[in-house]
């Protein structure tokens, strides 16, 4: 059975997903309050004739579904179209921030899993222990306490008062490092917003880590591989963990688009040059076309997300094959 | 029979808790090289958490308490976790009941049985895979090539059965403990397994434990059968000898509750039954722990423990009946 086949059926079925998702999101969009043209214009007020130029000029004089029928024709030829505000190809703003986010994402990621199922494992092994309470207790909290909120008492206390870590942004532009010292002031840079978000992420990691190593190691193929004379270690990491992690790769895949909210809020509160940001200011600016394009990119990223998720799993587990 | 592989003496294991449960109070046993001992009891008379022990394998918050358990006069109950780990797969193997859920679902069978020599014979992985085969081929799986590269799901429950029995052989241990080997096979399946571990058995010289509730499976594989109930051997005897005249009322109601095909139905057309259930390990009567379901129960009883005496060659009793 081929793989390319699945592939292509997932792809079928994601395009009208994609386009249900366009207009929803589209509606939603001009649902609220004020345009771009307020926001060009500025606070002073500009010559009504002005104005009706502006509106026309972005196509914004024309009913919805008009402007919406005009959109998804024009995104299904390709084209995400022009920002209202920067006067430049959608595509290029996105492609431009993309590296930023992805390097924020991928880092937290990788740290959360890591860290979260190593925790996961460390309480399973003694559910109950004090080491399980003290690791429960830690990330119950960390779950609850939202992303924006830990940003800024990180900023707080290791930025502002301690001096440890850079408070905003991704380079220190005065210093304008090249080479080697570039990559060691990002990393600088990355530290909090990627503590941030990794906190917030590995609570979820750790939970369902700990309850499906404790199912696993319940099962009689653990205690047959204890009965064949292998070490505690092998047991977990050979035999329990590669059983253990199918559900929690499940739900980092269904977790992947709040990965990219959560993107958003950190990018604000660190001042992240990546694309949570340009969301952000996009909002601000009613810039539809910049709004419109990062939502359809976003979801083609969650759907990728699921698919690199389906993938995995039959690797993982070889009872599942694509048919 | 002089030369004991293996020698149990005063086993104890309990599991301390809210309550102490006390699983196994006082087991002594013995077997020879190629000998099968059976170990009968219904479910709650402590034999698999014996079959455990054997292997030092009870899980906290169960642990053995005192006694002896010596393979080649080796203590195994005081050996450090370490040098257990090496006896473990090793000297003694352990088969369990349930084959659908022994294998581990993600690893091939051929790796899972090539772990084993990989771990105590120091084989390479391609002589390990190789020797695998091999077991496979002894176990008379048809096709054991092929069959080594499948995953556990692609096999029917006689056949991971086999496996199992492979990997408990693999490294020719010198004693098996089989725990309800047979239980969760259909009986045509059933019979061809056990033949399998009889004929294995006379091949290698293996000593064997076989714990069972089917005295049909002891019949026709044991030489020897201890009858266990509460957490203690009640009667103790050759198999012929214990078919044919058992001492302890208990043995008696259990050899009374097995239809009989060949003979007419009761007239009550009921099975008879031992009426009640075991005691609760963690709240057990003083005296005899089958006072209350003993048709001959009387003062005695109620008041002292009676002993496992020697009553004939080789035939004891745990009964005041028979003091």
């Amino acid at each position: 059975m081929s793989l390319g086949l699945f592939l292509l059926k997932r792809i079928a079925y994601a395009t009208p997903l994609l386009v249900g998702a366009i207009v929803l999101i589209f509606v939603l969009v001009r649902l609220a309050p004020g345009n771009p043209v307020d926001y060009i214009i500025g606070e002073m007020g500009a010559d009504p004739v002005v104005v009706a130029r502006l509106m026309a000029d972005m196509g914004l004089d024309q009913p919805v579904y008009v402007q919406l029928y005009r959109y998804v024709l024009q995104v299904l030829t390709g084209d995400l179209g022009h920002s209202f505000v920067s006067n430049a190809p959608v595509i290029d703003l996105i492609l431009d921030r993309l590296p930023a986010t992805l390097l924020l994402m991928v880092s937290q990621l990788v740290l959360s899993i890591l860290i979260g199922v190593w925790l996961g494992v460390l309480s399973a092994r003694k559910p109950g222990s004090s080491l399980d309470n003290a690791i429960t207790i830690f990330s119950l909290a960390t779950f609850a306490i939202p992303v924006f909120w830990l940003g800024q008492m990180l900023i707080l206390t290791a930025g502002y008062y301690l001096h440890w870590f850079p408070i905003q942004g991704m380079v220190n532009f005065r210093a304008g490092y090249t080479g080697w010292e570039h990559v060691v002031d990002v990393a600088y840079h990355m530290v909090l917003p990627v503590t941030a978000m990794t906190l917030l992420n590995l609570a979820l990691i750790q939970r369902l880590t700990r309850a499906s190593m404790i199912e696993v190691l319940g099962q009689d193929y653990v205690k047959v591989a204890r009965a064949k004379g292998l070490t505690e270690g092998a047991v977990l990491v050979r035999h329990a963990l590669r059983n253990g992690l199918l559900p929690v790769v499940t739900v980092i895949g269904l977790e992947f688009r709040s990965l990219i909210a959560g993107a958003v809020l950190t990018e604000t509160v660190f001042a992240w040059p990546g694309l949570g940001r340009l969301t952000f200011d996009a909002i601000g600016t009613r810039d539809y076309p910049l709004l419109m394009g990062m939502f359809i990119f976003m979801c083609a990223l969650v759907i990728i997300g699921n698919l690199i998720t389906d993938l995995l799993y039959a690797l993982l587990d070889p009872r599942i094959r694509y048919s | 029979m002089g030369e004991w592989i293996l020698q149990v003496k005063n086993l104890h294991t309990y599991f301390r808790g809210a309550t102490v449960v006390k699983a196994v109070r006082g087991i002594d046993l013995e077997i020879a090289a190629g000998e099968t001992l059976g170990i009968v009891g219904e479910s709650g008379s402590g034999k698999s958490v014996m079959a455990q022990a054997m292997m030092r394998l009870v899980q906290s918050p169960g642990g053995i308490e005192k006694g002896e358990i010596l393979l080649d006069g080796e203590d195994l109950a005081k050996l450090p976790e370490a040098r257990m780990r090496a006896i473990r797969g090793n000297k003694i193997a352990m088969i369990f009941q349930e084959p659908m859920t022994s294998l581990n679902p993600v690893i091939r069978v051929g790796d899972q049985i090539a772990e084993v020599v990989r771990l105590h014979r120091g084989y390479s992985k391609r002589q390990a895979l190789d020797f695998a085969i091999e077991m496979l081929r002894k176990v008379r799986i048809a096709d054991p090539e092929r069959r080594a590269r499948e995953y556990p799901h692609e096999l029917s429950g006689g056949m991971r059965q086999r496996v199992m029995i492979a990997m408990g052989l693999a490294c020719n241990p010198k004693l098996i403990v089989a725990d309800e080997p047979t239980t969760a096979l259909d009986v045509t399946i059933q019979a061809q397994i056990l033949k399998l571990m009889v004929d294995m058995q006379a091949e290698t010289g293996t000593a064997m434990l076989l714990i069972t509730h089917d005295l049909g499976v002891v019949a026709e594989t044991a030489q020897r059968v201890a009858v266990m109930y509460a957490g203690q051997v009640v009667e103790y005897a050759g198999v012929e000898e214990l078919f044919a005249d058992p001492l302890h009322p208990y043995t008696q109601g259990l050899m009374a509750s097995v239809p009989q095909i060949d003979q007419p139905r009761p007239e009550s057309r009921m099975l008879p039954a031992i009426p009640g259930a075991v005691p609760s390990l963690d709240a057990l009567p003083v005296g005899c722990a089958f006072q209350d379901r003993c048709p001959h129960v009387f003062d005695k009883c109620r008041v002292s423990e009676p002993l496992l005496k020697l009553h004939r060659d080789g035939h004891s009793a745990r009964c005041w009946l028979h003091d």
